[in-house]
């Protein structure tokens, strides 16, 4: 290839990266004139009953303009500062889920699992954060196997056990997976736990309502979600 | 060379819009953020805002259950199950304010454990079960860090002060231990934060974050006693024999703030220790 030839193949190049530069320069600030564009960074769809919600009900705008966060990340990625750098919307925190989904009676609220104690229990599930087990924009509800409460349960000595078999059998046959099929995690359902280990609910249904599909705790929750932050 | 006269105009154009023509860069997270100078121990506001908790908890303890249970209302395990007309026992309502520290956002949190708990749930694990067997020696605070979980702890004796605290945990069918006695040391509060000193903004920061968290606490036991089928009168008065009535929100929380406010202007301000 001569060497103007081979000039004009670069001019060409050049374009095309000027091209596409200007044009996804455009759609990113089409993207971002208006809140009701943000759809476009929808990852996938939305779990059970966040259907119907707007970006902002669950994420905060990211702090400061798109040009500041634009020039953080390419910092960032020069290796000049050392964050994660939000673009837009911020990932949301414990607090924005609780926002709407607060209850009182929850049996494990996140908050219980910042204490020391359950440093070994993390290394499980980092039950910490919400996000530490459900998922959003995947199509599923829960991003583990539902298998995690091992991680906190392995004593289970009950006194007066009122199941057959007892749950120290259970715990020591390894049959984690069982335990959602007779408790509701966040015990927010009008639901009592069956005492014929037999009654339990099917293992398959279980890890499809893991998979955002039917509930099988009852349709009837103890305390509703609002339905805006 | 139109090539390289191209490359650089659009690498100048982006350097300027990146760099040169730059508005004031956002704050790097992975420095530590600080609004003034972190010349304080954290131990200072565990020391602060523990003494807030315990003295708050003596007055749900004395002026609420104790009263009001003479009064006829129920304390229990379970209140907040549906049909159950009562309202949280002592450890409960702090339970209560360690979610309400949590939904401020607070960095700063609370939770109450024992070697012998009642529900193996609040059961001591890990570096907390040394620092507890060094409590039962001493009953002193302890304070130590957990540089894997990234946080500052403070531990903090739970004496069993009241005769209730002795019946109800002796009584209950799942607990640990059955002979407890007055001022046996029946397990500790811990605090935790997620920095070694703070500035003396993060220090009144936390310290409101605490005192919101007791009165949303109670807010919410008085929106549930407003449901109960007997009718409690709620306003000014405190409930005694015979007088089934709860002081709203700001009675309670005047009666926290007279009992803290004292310690907590010492050790904020004047530099004391608040009172043990």
């Amino acid at each position: 290839m001569g060497p103007k030839k081979k000039r004009k193949q670069w001019v060409t190049r050049l374009g095309i990266v000027v091209s596409a530069f200007l044009l996804s320069s455009l759609a990113v600030a089409w993207t971002f004139i208006s809140p009701t564009h943000f759809f476009l960074l929808n990852k996938g769809p939305m779990t059970a009953g966040h259907e119907a919600l707007a970006c902002t009900s669950c994420h905060d705008y990211a702090p400061g303009s798109t040009r500041q966060q634009f020039q953080a990340i390419v910092a960032s990625w020069m290796g000049m500062r050392n964050d994660e750098v939000d673009f837009a919307l911020r990932p949301p925190q414990n607090s924005d889920c609780v926002d709407c989904h607060d209850r009182a009676n929850d049996r494990h609220p996140v908050h219980r699992f910042k204490e020391p104690r359950f440093l070994q229990s993390l290394e499980v599930v980092d039950a910490r954060s919400c996000m530490g087990c459900h998922t959003e924009h995947s199509g599923a509800r829960v991003s583990n196997n539902g298998e995690y409460c091992v991680a906190c349960h392995k004593d289970m000595t009950i006194k007066k056990d009122p199941i057959t078999p007892p749950h120290i059998d259970l715990a020591h046959q390894g049959r984690w997976e069982s335990c959602l099929q007779c408790h509701d995690f966040h015990n927010n359902h009008k639901y009592r736990a069956p005492k014929d280990f037999s009654e339990r609910i099917d293992l398959t249904t279980v890890k499809n309502y893991l998979r955002d599909m039917e509930n099988p705790y009852g349709a009837e929750k103890v305390v509703k979600a609002k339905k805006e932050r | 060379m139109k090539t390289v006269i191209y490359a650089s105009l659009l690498t100048a154009v982006v350097s300027a819009y990146l760099f040169v023509t730059a508005p004031p860069p956002l704050p790097d997270k992975s420095r530590v953020e600080s609004r003034g100078d972190r010349d304080i121990p954290v131990s200072d506001l565990f020391n602060i805002v523990n003494q807030i908790n315990k003295d708050t908890r003596n007055i749900w303890t004395a002026r609420i259950v104790s009263k009001g249970t003479e009064a006829g209302l129920k304390f229990e395990e379970h209140w907040l199950d549906e049909g159950h007309e009562s309202g949280p026992l002592p450890a409960l309502f702090m339970r209560l304010t360690a979610e309400n520290l949590e939904k401020q956002r607070a960095p700063l949190a609370v939770f109450l454990g024992s070697d012998m708990p009642i529900k193996k749930a609040n059961i001591f694990q890990g570096e907390q079960v040394d620092q507890f067997i060094k409590m039962r020696e001493d009953f002193k605070p302890k304070y130590f860090s957990m540089q894997k979980m990234g946080i500052e702890v403070g531990m903090y004796p739970d004496i069993a002060s009241a005769p209730g605290c002795v019946s109800c945990h002796n009584d209950h069918p799942d607990s640990a231990k059955h002979d407890w006695k007055l001022n046996d040391l029946m397990g500790a509060a811990t605090w935790t934060y997620p920095t070694a000193a703070i500035s003396q903004a993060e220090l009144h920061e936390s310290i409101g974050y605490v005192y919101k968290a007791i009165a949303r606490s109670y807010q919410t036991y008085i929106e549930k006693a407003q449901s109960f089928s007997t009718q409690v009168q709620i306003g000014a008065e405190w409930p005694e024999k015979g007088k089934m009535a709860l002081p709203d929100t700001a009675v309670f929380m005047s009666a926290v703030i007279q009992a803290t406010a004292q310690p907590t202007i010492n050790a904020t301000y004047l530099g004391r220790d608040s009172k043990k």
